[in-house]
């Protein structure tokens, strides 16, 4: 390709040739002769100097968003020759979020056998966005030695990175452990008192419910105790992000679907902690599989909202999770009808929605209905219905997660 | 500097590369001297070497501020150096570019105060290339290449620096200044060679299409001159109030190397000498003619003459001086020539023939009655003057047909033979010309004959006293030079009826392929002979061996330099032999080519077939004849290791050590009984491993590694040390 230098020589030669005819002055046809020269060898040196270049790229195979992963790069040259003036450029996925790569200008490459072998680079990047990115061919190109026209070059430097989405808590949050109605209660409804083994008393930690306050040992140690129990053994979670193209709303970072994914997240990752298992929908042939915390964070990496997880799908295949799981995480922007058709699944399960409006999210309606109406939610009227209907395991739920995390 | 003030805000694009700076004045400096050099180092040469580093420094050190006072003043300076170009344009607009080379160093040492950014540091390269652009348009010789090559290699470093800081990354990937400089003069070999190559390959067009041709200052010159002939070399002619030459040629002195005896009223044919090698003229044109002096119309037996001694003065009092033609052919074509007078030359304007447009420095010429142009003055070193002449091509078909039809007055004055001249030389004439019946065509057969049947001397005897110099040449010494062999034609043309005269000038020199000047020596110097041909005018004819029949341009739209350069180089290797090696060479090759003239034609094209055989063979051939040739990587790499061959050799070394130590081994030994019985203190060593090392390589078909090639070597090494060691302490006890 060439640049605006080689055009501005190429006009150039091409008028002092003129004048050089004209005039007929010898040691100006030898000057052009000479710009002739250089832009011979500019057209083929960086040509001669793509040739016999392999590359290599690391990376952490995962991060999470807001995460900064340093990539390092090595560029060997096969031939015996050193090569010049190389420049590098790493490209990003198209999903990356960012247009051009990082840049690297190598002055000389040397050659095989000689110390040091290859150049070896790095460049550090924030991970904006969550993905299974798999990087592109690296870019090398030449325009040596004057930057008169450059080639390039794609060499292939696989390497795949996951980032996984922030996971988003809230402290009122239904799986938060510590929350007095644990969705997780096996075979009973929260709301009929906990029936977790008691362990002992340690210290107050941050998060830890003010219920569970052991005020005797407080008393005692002058240091604020909580009484611990142990979570069930028994039951996984099924956690099922509404994809529906028709009810998310926003645009790229700021689509509703992200803030369903991070919820998803600090779900799995409650789940985790608590030990249990998860468990999440099949892309092909409906249905749900069990998966490690790592799968369901890579799973929830690659979400998008040409997926085809949906409730109303789910509701309508009555594909709902077995007997095996105790809990059903539902992560949706709107309310749906469809919802309703979660009814029968409330008598053998706890489901819980989390509802996403306004980017809002609210663990128990009924609680927050008067603390945070005044902060301009929508209270969600079906969702009080579905508790009126006495199939009481399932909430509709809407809070403000903005500010507070 | 009280004076500089702080930016308001920093510089956006202030480069902080203080190697690309110096590089950058390195390539200025480079390109200052080249023009200066060709300015003949003025005395403001030295300002521009102190001031222009001096210039980058402020700029260096000033770099983040911003003076607006020393800007005003360099505003100030820089019109006052425009002002001195226009004056000086003013004296002589007809060449300024030397005017504008000096406006041009001038405002780039005044810039150079300014360099804050890259990109002045880049209008301080571009300008640096405008200046050797200049010097080579001024260049007149090869020691341009001296400060072209210098030049070269800085200028490759300054554009990958360039390069290198225009890029983001850049400042991380800057090399140290050696491994810069070092790539820089790899690169800039490489780009000589392709320069080169592409030099020699491209063509040259026609051009010379610029009207405002260079020419010397305005001279005055003295009231008194009457238009006579003036050559330095011989005084008499000058310190004799301008008398003409009348008696013996004793009257003008001994020969003169210096200056060509034809360039005078009279040509005496009885002198003799070698002329100089050196450079008289350089001609820059756009194709090789014979830069004609001089004609002469009557033969006295001795020499030739001018019969008339009127000349007609040409005036203007601004270039060009313009020479009206009697004749004006139609399909004549212009040819624009500058002449560089390098060393002092007779009064005669040299220029292709006919002359039509003067740029001369004085404010007139004048013209003899044979078209030759006088100058009031000598030719004075450094002169500078350009010709328009307008040739008339050469036709052949037209000139064969060409009608007898020659004017009285013509054939009166151009068919002069001395009365003494020997009836041989006119039977010899008639014997020539007796096949042939135009005009063109005898004139042709005299050259031809001329050409092919008397050989090129310069070491001829002077003619008896008493003898016709052309009858003595022709029958007697049967060799000679330029001005025998063109007088003979003409004798021998005028005994035909052809009308004819002898001219002295220049021959066209040879062609310097870097300069694009024909470089004219004083040996140079040549006489030939125009023939009138009706209806076309004079025609010239070279009858001297080795020269082309009928000299002039050819009129191609295009040349290659391909065989210029191969000439100028064939020239430049000759001039290394010694001289009297180089005569005898010249004369077995004159021999040679005198002799074989006819094979010459057939040698050059069994080697051009050759030639063409091989490049289709290469280029085309088939895959095997390919792989038949072996490559030049493949000479130059390394031959694989034989390791049999390297044991053996071990063993062979150990065998001569151990005879030139009194153990000698027969041929009735096996290896194992020579090893065995290895006397002391040798045998201490154990040779168990080399011996079966050797016989494995020897003997069997197992492989011998490179570790078995250097465990051989280490139990030589052990048993030449056992020696030394033995050795020394023999000596210290």
């Amino acid at each position: 390709m060439p640049g605006k230098n080689s055009f501005l020589i190429i006009a150039l030669s091409a008028f002092l040739f003129v004048v050089a005819t004209n005039i007929q002055a010898g040691w100006l046809f030898v000057l052009v002769s000479l710009l002739w020269g250089s832009l011979v060898l500019n057209l083929f040196l960086p040509l001669w100097t793509l040739r016999g270049l392999s590359a290599r790229r690391e990376v952490a195979p995962s991060a999470t968003v807001g995460d900064r992963v340093r990539i390092y790069l090595t560029l060997r040259n096969q031939g015996k020759t050193a090569r010049l003036l190389l420049s590098l450029t790493d490209p990003f996925p198209a999903a990356w979020g960012k247009k051009s790569g990082a840049h690297f200008l190598i002055w000389e490459l040397p050659g095989a056998g000689s110390s040091p072998q290859g150049w070896c680079g790095d460049h550090e990047e924030l991970c904006e966005r969550r993905g299974c990115f798999s990087f592109p061919d690296l870019i090398v190109s030449c325009a040596a030695p004057f930057g008169f026209f450059t080639f390039r070059r794609h060499i292939p430097a696989p390497c795949a990175l996951v980032v996984y989405p922030a996971p988003l808590f809230s402290r009122d949050h239904l799986l938060d452990p510590s929350s007095r109605v644990s969705p997780f209660s096996a075979g009973s409804a929260p709301l009929r008192g906990e029936s977790d083994e008691f362990l002992g008393i340690r210290e107050y930690a941050s998060g830890d419910s003010l219920k569970s306050i052991h005020w005797a040992s407080t008393g005692k140690v002058g240091r604020l105790m909580t009484k611990e129990f142990s979570r069930p053994g028994a039951g996984g979670v099924a956690l099922l992000v509404e994809t529906g193209r028709k009810l998310h709303r926003g645009e790229g970072k700021d689509c509703t679907i992200e803030t369903a994914v991070r919820l998803a997240a600090g779900s799995a990752r409650d789940a985790a902690a608590e030990g249990l298992s998860l468990f999440i929908p099949q892309r092909e042939g409906g249905g749900w599989r069990e998966s490690s915390f790592e799968e369901t964070l890579t799973f929830l990496a690659s979400i998008g909202l040409t997926e085809t997880i949906s409730v109303d799908s789910t509701v309508a295949q009555d594909a709902f999770p077995g007997p095996q799981c105790s809990a059903l995480v539902i992560i949706t922007p709107q309310l749906d009808r469809s919802l309703l058709g979660l009814a029968p699944l409330c008598r053998r399960m706890t489901v819980q929605v989390l509802l996403i409006e306004n980017g809002s999210l609210s663990p128990q309606t009924d609680h927050l209905k008067e603390s945070l109406s005044s902060g301009g939610l929508r209270i969600i009227p079906w969702s009080a219905e579905m508790e009126d209907g006495g199939r009481g395991r399932f909430r509709g739920i809407s809070s403000t997660i903005a500010g507070s995390h | 500097m009280a004076v500089f003030g702080v930016y308001p805000r920093p510089l956006p694009e202030v480069t902080d590369y203080a190697l690309l700076r110096i590089l950058t004045l390195a390539s200025v400096l480079l390109g200052a001297a080249a023009c200066l050099k060709e300015e003949g180092w003025p005395l403001f040469s030295w300002v521009i070497f102190l001031g222009t580093p001096f210039a980058f420094w402020v700029s260096w050190k000033y770099r983040h501020v911003k003076n607006w006072w020393l800007l005003l003043g360099l505003a100030v300076l820089m019109l006052i150096c425009l002002g001195d170009f226009l004056w000086n344009l003013s004296k002589n607009i007809y060449d300024p570019r030397i005017p504008l080379a000096k406006l041009l160093l001038w405002l780039q040492m005044l810039h150079s105060f300014d360099l804050p950014a890259r990109k002045d540091l880049q209008y301080s390269i571009l300008v640096g290339f405008i200046l050797v652009c200049i010097a080579s348009v001024l260049s007149r010789d090869n020691t341009f290449l001296l400060l072209l090559v210098p030049y070269l290699v800085v200028t490759c470093a300054v554009l990958i620096l360039n390069y290198l800081s225009s890029h983001p990354g850049g400042e991380k990937a800057l090399p140290p200044a050696p491994a810069l400089l070092r790539k820089a003069l790899g690169l800039s070999l490489a780009i000589l060679v392709m320069g080169i190559g592409i030099f020699t390959v491209t063509p040259r067009f026609r051009g010379m299409r610029i009207r405002n041709l260079p020419v010397s200052f305005r001279i005055t010159f003295p009231a008194f001159y009457d238009g006579r002939v003036m050559n330095p070399g011989y005084p008499s002619t000058r310190d004799m109030g301008w008398v003409e030459w009348k008696g013996p040629r004793q009257a003008w002195g001994a020969f003169n190397p210096n200056f060509y005896f034809g360039f005078a009223s009279y040509l005496d044919l009885t002198y003799r000498g070698g002329l100089s090698d050196r450079i008289v003229l350089k001609v820059r044109s756009e194709e090789p003619t014979y830069w004609r002096g001089l004609a002469f119309d009557s033969y006295d037996g001795r020499g030739w003459n001018m019969t008339s001694r009127d000349t007609e003065r040409f005036s203007a009092q601004d270039p060009p001086i313009v020479l009206p033609q009697e004749i004006q052919f139609p399909d004549s074509r212009e040819i624009v020539q500058i002449f560089y007078i390098e060393q002092e030359q007779p009064n005669v304007v040299f220029a292709a023939y006919e002359p039509y447009q003067l740029f001369f420095p004085t404010e007139s010429v004048f013209r003899d009655p044979y078209g030759g142009i006088r100058s009031p003055i000598t030719l004075e070193r450094g002169m500078v003057y350009s010709v328009v002449s307008r040739v008339q091509p050469l036709n052949v078909r037209t000139l064969r047909s060409a009608p007898y039809d020659i004017p009285p007055a013509l054939a009166e004055r151009y068919l002069q033979l001395p009365t003494t001249l020997p009836e041989r030389v006119r039977k010899l004439a008639a014997l020539v010309t007796a096949n042939y019946k135009g005009l063109y065509d005898k004139a042709s057969a005299i050259c031809f004959f001329l050409q092919n049947h008397y050989p090129y001397d310069l070491n001829i005897p002077p003619p008896p006293p008493n003898s016709d110099a052309v009858d003595h040449f022709l029958f007697e010494e049967r060799k000679g030079y330029c001005e025998q062999f063109g007088s003979a034609m003409v004798v021998l043309c005028r005994a035909s009826g052809i009308p004819a005269r002898l001219v002295t000038g220049f021959a066209s020199g040879t062609f310097n392929p870097l300069t694009s000047y024909y470089e004219v020596r004083g040996n140079d110097a040549h006489a030939w002979v125009e023939v009138f041909v009706p209806y076309h005018g004079w025609v010239t004819f070279d009858p001297s061996p080795g020269y082309t029949q009928n000299p002039g341009p050819t009129f191609q739209k295009q040349t290659w330099i391909l065989g210029s350069v191969a000439e100028y180089l064939k020239n430049a290797l000759s001039s290394l032999v010694p001289e009297s090696l180089r005569k005898r060479l010249r004369e077995a090759w004159t021999a040679a080519h005198f002799r074989f003239a006819g094979l010459k034609a057939l040698w050059v094209s069994l080697l051009l077939i050759a030639l063409a055989l091989t490049i289709t063979a290469f280029a085309f051939g088939s895959r095997n004849l390919r792989k038949g040739i072996p490559s030049l990587a493949g000479l130059l790499r390394k031959a694989p290791e034989d390791n049999r061959g390297a044991v053996r050799k071990v063993f062979r070394s150990l065998e001569r050590y151990l005879n030139r130590h009194k153990y000698p081994s027969f041929p009735s030994q096996t290896p194992s009984e020579y090893l065995s019985g290895i006397p002391a203190p040798w045998s201490a060593v154990s040779t168990r491993e080399l011996e079966d090392i050797y016989l494995s390589a020897r003997y069997s078909d197992h492989s011998v590694t490179g570790e078995d090639v250097e465990k051989a070597r280490a139990v030589l090494a052990e048993i030449k040390t056992i020696r030394r060691a033995s050795r020394r302490w023999t000596l210290d006890a």
